[in-house]
Formats: C-alpha cells, structure tokens, sequence
C-alpha cells in the first residue's frame, strides 16, 4: 500500500493542472465520505472508477491503486473496507509531493 | 494552380468527456502536439457544437450523464456519415465494444491511458485514416491533381517545377498506371506553354501509317483514303507541348521521322513537297527500358538522347505507398460527384486492407478500386469485404485480352475514319474488309461515320 511520503513524478507541461486536479480529489474526498454515510454505493463506484480513470495518466501512480481498491469495495458493499481505502486516499493527498520533469 | 505542396492546417478534435480533468488532460496533450481541440461536457453539449464548426475527428467518453456515449455516436453517424470517430471508456464491455464498431469507429481507447496512446491512435485515425485532401500535397493541372506526401515524389514535384520553364525534352519513365500523363501536363501547365495546346498521343495504339498521318498530317490524296487534308498533331500542338506515349513502340522507321522533326524543327505532311515549321517541345514517355531497346537496335540511339535530355522517373505506387490514404481520399472525393450516393468513407479495416495491398496497376489500379467500391457500397461507410472483393478481381489494372482487343478495334476504326474524312468505302478498303463487314464493327463499336466528315471535306 501506499507510504506517508508519496513523490510522484509529472510531466512540467501539466504543471498548470495539477493543482487543480489534486483539489478536486480532495473535493472527492469529502463528497466520498458523504455518499458512504449515505449508503450510496453506486456513486461511490463510480466516482472512484473516474479517479481510477485519469490518475496514472497524469503520472499519480498510487492514486489509480487507491482508486480501484475504493471502487471494488463500493461494488462489495463493504463500508469498513471502503472507509480503510479512504484513508488512505486522505493521506495520500495530504503527503503527495509532485516532481516536475 | 497550386504549384507548392499545401501547408497542412492543423487538424481538429472534439473531446467529449463530463470528467473534467480528464478532458483537461487530453486537450493539453493534443494542443501540445499541435491539433487544434474543442471540448465538450456531455452529447448534447457535442452536438451543438457540430452544428457550428465540423471538426476532422470526434473522441468520446462512453459513460456520461444526458447522453451515453454510443447515442451521441449513432447521431454522428446519421448527421455525418464520414466524420471519423473515436471511444475512449474505462467501462466499456464487448457489446458496448462491438456496437461502437458497428458505428464505424476508427480507434477505442481503454482508460486509463498515456500520451503516446492517445497520439498514436489520432495519428492512426487522422493520418491513415482520413487525410483531408487539403492537408497532402498537390499539384493541379488540367487533367487531374497529382496527390502526394511522400519524398518521392515530392522530389519529382520539385524536379517537375524547375523543368517546367525550359523547353528541352523530357521523357518520363515509369511502370503503366503511374500517371506519367499527369506528370507531362503538370510540366505543360507549369510552364510558358500553359496557354497553348496540349496534344497527346499513344504510339502503341495506332499501325505505322496512321500515326504518321496522326503525327505529320497528310495531303489530300497522298495515300489511298486521304480523301481530304488532314493537320498532324506536331501542327496542333504548335506553340504547345507533343506528349508522345509509350514512345517505345514506335516503329524504327517512324523514329527517324521524328528525330528529323525534332532535330529541325519542321515537319512534312505525308504526300507534301512542302515543310512546315513548328514550335513544339516534346514529352516522351514509356514503361520500357529504352537504354536496353537501344542496345538491342529495337531504338534509335539518335532518336533515344534527343529525347531524353531530361530524364524523370514516375514511381510506382509500391515505392510510395504512404501515398495512398491521400489518394484514396482523393478518389472518394472526386469520384463522389459521379456516382449516387454522396461521400461516402471506408471503415478501419477496410483501409487497412487498402493500405496493404500492392496495386501492380498502380494508381490506376487504386482508383478503379475506390470507385468500384463506392458504386457498390450501399451504406456511406465502405466495408472491408467489398475492399477485399474490388481487389482480388483487379487483374493488375490491365484489361483482359478481349477488352484490349476490343479497345485496339475501336480507336483503329476511328483512326481509319479520320484519316478517310468518315468515307466508309476507303476506310473497309484499308482495313481489309468489305462495306458490310465495315459496317458492323462499326455498329459493335458505335461508331458514326458522319462525326468524322470535315465540313470543308
């Protein structure tokens, strides 16, 4: 699983979008935690497929393994699973540092 | 006329996706690489924007909100048949899969996806696939476009132009179906004689005596059948260019006659004590090693390094096969016109099949294709069977024995008939027939006597 110091390396000609993106997941966070209390699974699937979706391909690698490992907990029902996985979304977010190359 | 080779424009992208920072990525990659990008939120959103401007390619997310990606394809698909299309989808199952193919897809990408990904399959579906005629290079002339991209061919283009200003002869070497033609008008049409005539001949389709009748004219009466005067066509290129195909079979004793023209500059009707001056430059042509016929006394040294003081080389399509997507588009676009049906394009496969076919006939071959293609297509995408069909019943772009048989009769008759003034009595007479034998291969040919009669007669 993912450590507390996340270094990813990302393209310099995406420098203006990752700030963006990275808030937007946080964004995702908190709605995430909202659809968990909510009990809807099905949006929280879907969310994390579209994380899943576009992570790697900005360079976030460990995001798209979070990502996936929220989306079958969500497809299994599994809310102490999925909360787990959230977790470690939230540090990941917190401790990611991003290397432009 | 468009002598230098188009500047290409940069090619258009429509990305369809409601993640927004997945289309935020796509769009910078593609504008990175030099495609001009529109976005789009979800397929109505899609939509509108092709009511206003019509991009050269559309990428869309499969799962969206309002309108799922495959709908927003099949609309497409209805509004603009030929309008290329691409899925990207993380979601998407083989059925999902299989209908984007039935709607012509030219690529699917699976997310999550890199860079290079994403540029290769636009590439693929952009470059090979549809390659508007206005980004390949091209050369018109009063007979067609010469369409090309590869260096090859732009180095003969090059050539073509710096050629095109002088007057020396040329003689354009290549296979049959590589359109040494074209090549010959593009050097007239590019040169000081654009405003004068342009006169072709076949050397191989007329007996000896009628292409020097063609080539010199004749006197009244100078040969049985000479009914009336008749101007060669050195006369009426005069100011012009002669194109003398497939010089190769001329017979030896005509190629003296020609060198004399050539070497002097005047020409003498057959059966005329008079000489004629004429300003003509000469473009010779031929699939045939002419240094090998030289040697084997099958050509006039002379006649051969008159001719061939600027030698050019058409390459065979084989040589220049990053060609055919442009000329496929070429074809589809020109030929379009001429047949029901509207534009019509060619699915994925069925370009790749095109693509990787040899063409031993060459452009020719190619284009004999794609029309054979669009007659039969009864969609507006063109599917590979038919591609696959047209091919295998192309005998290398030649006719078989009884088509060139026939061909051969038909300009002979008509070469009979102008060379008689259209008096079928002279004409049966030189062909060896009797008036009701005449007749009737005139009848299986169409031919009326009355079109070749001069009014001054």
């Amino acid at each position: 699983m993912i450590t507390d110091t996340s270094v990813v390396r990302i393209s310099a000609d995406l420098a203006d979008l990752v700030p963006r993106y990275l808030n937007n997941r946080q964004s995702d966070l908190d709605a995430a935690r909202q659809l968990l209390r909510d009990g809807d699974f099905y949006l929280l699937a879907g969310m994390a497929h579209r994380i899943r979706g576009s992570a790697s391909s900005y360079g976030f690698v460990g995001l798209d393994v979070i990502a996936k490992a929220i989306e079958r907990a969500a497809q299994q029902r599994d809310s102490a699973d999925i909360e787990h996985h959230l977790q470690a979304l939230e540090r990941f977010l917190q401790n990611v540092e991003v290397a432009y190359v | 006329m468009n002598a230098e080779p188009q500047i290409a424009r940069p090619p258009r992208v429509l990305l369809v996706d409601d993640d927004v920072d997945h289309i935020a990525l796509c769009e910078r990659w593609l504008t990175l690489a030099g495609y001009r990008v529109d976005t789009a939120a979800n397929g109505p959103a899609a939509l509108a924007h092709l009511e206003q401007a019509r991009p050269d390619l559309v990428i869309s997310d499969l799962v969206m909100d309002q309108m799922h990606g495959l709908q927003l394809l099949a609309e497409i698909q209805r509004h603009d048949p030929v309008l290329p299309t691409m899925v990207m989808s993380g979601k998407a199952g083989v059925p999902e899969a299989l209908q984007a193919a039935n709607l012509g897809v030219s690529g699917f990408l699976e997310k999550p996806f890199d860079r290079d990904a994403l540029l290769g399959a636009v590439t693929t579906a952009l470059g090979e696939a549809f390659v508007p005629p206005s980004t390949a290079g091209g050369l018109e002339t009063a007979a067609g476009r010469l369409v090309y991209r590869s260096a090859l061919m732009q180095e003969l283009v090059a050539r073509v132009q710096r050629v095109a200003g002088g007057s020396s002869t040329v003689l354009l070497h290549g296979e049959t179906g590589t359109g040494k033609e074209l090549v010959a008008r593009a050097i007239h049409d590019l040169g000081p004689r654009r405003e004068r005539p342009f006169v072709s001949v076949n050397c191989s389709a007329l007996p000896e005596q009628l292409l020097e009748s063609e080539l010199f004219g004749h006197e009244k009466g100078a040969f049985t059948g000479a009914v009336a005067r008749h101007i060669g066509l050195f006369q009426a290129a005069d100011g012009g260019t002669l194109f003398l195909d497939e010089i190769g079979d001329m017979p030896l004793a005509l190629q003296a006659k020609v060198l004399r023209a050539l070497q002097d500059l005047t020409i003498r009707p057959v059966g005329s004590l008079q000489s004629v001056k004429v300003n003509v430059r000469v473009i010779s042509a031929t699939h045939q090693d002419l240094a090998s016929m030289v040697e084997q006394k099958l050509f006039r040294e002379d006649l051969y390094y008159r001719i061939n003081v600027v030698p050019l080389s058409v390459p065979a399509l084989r040589e220049r096969a990053e060609d055919i997507p442009a000329l496929v588009e070429y074809f589809l676009e020109r030929l379009a016109g001429r047949t029901d049906g509207g534009r019509k394009r060619f699915a994925p496969e069925a370009r790749a099949v095109l693509l990787q076919a040899s063409f031993p006939g060459n452009i020719r071959q190619l284009q004999n294709v794609v029309e054979r293609c669009l007659v039969l297509s009864n969609g507006p995408v063109i599917p590979r069977s038919l591609v696959v069909e047209a091919l295998q019943d192309q005998t290398g772009g030649l006719p078989t024995l009884d088509e060139a048989r026939h061909a051969f009769e038909r300009r002979y008759i008509a070469s009979l008939l102008r060379a008689t003034n259209g008096n079928v009595t002279q004409a049966a007479r030189i062909a060896g027939r009797n008036r009701t034998e005449f007749y009737n291969l005139l009848s299986r040919h169409n031919l009326e006597p009355e079109t070749f009669r001069a009014a001054d007669g």
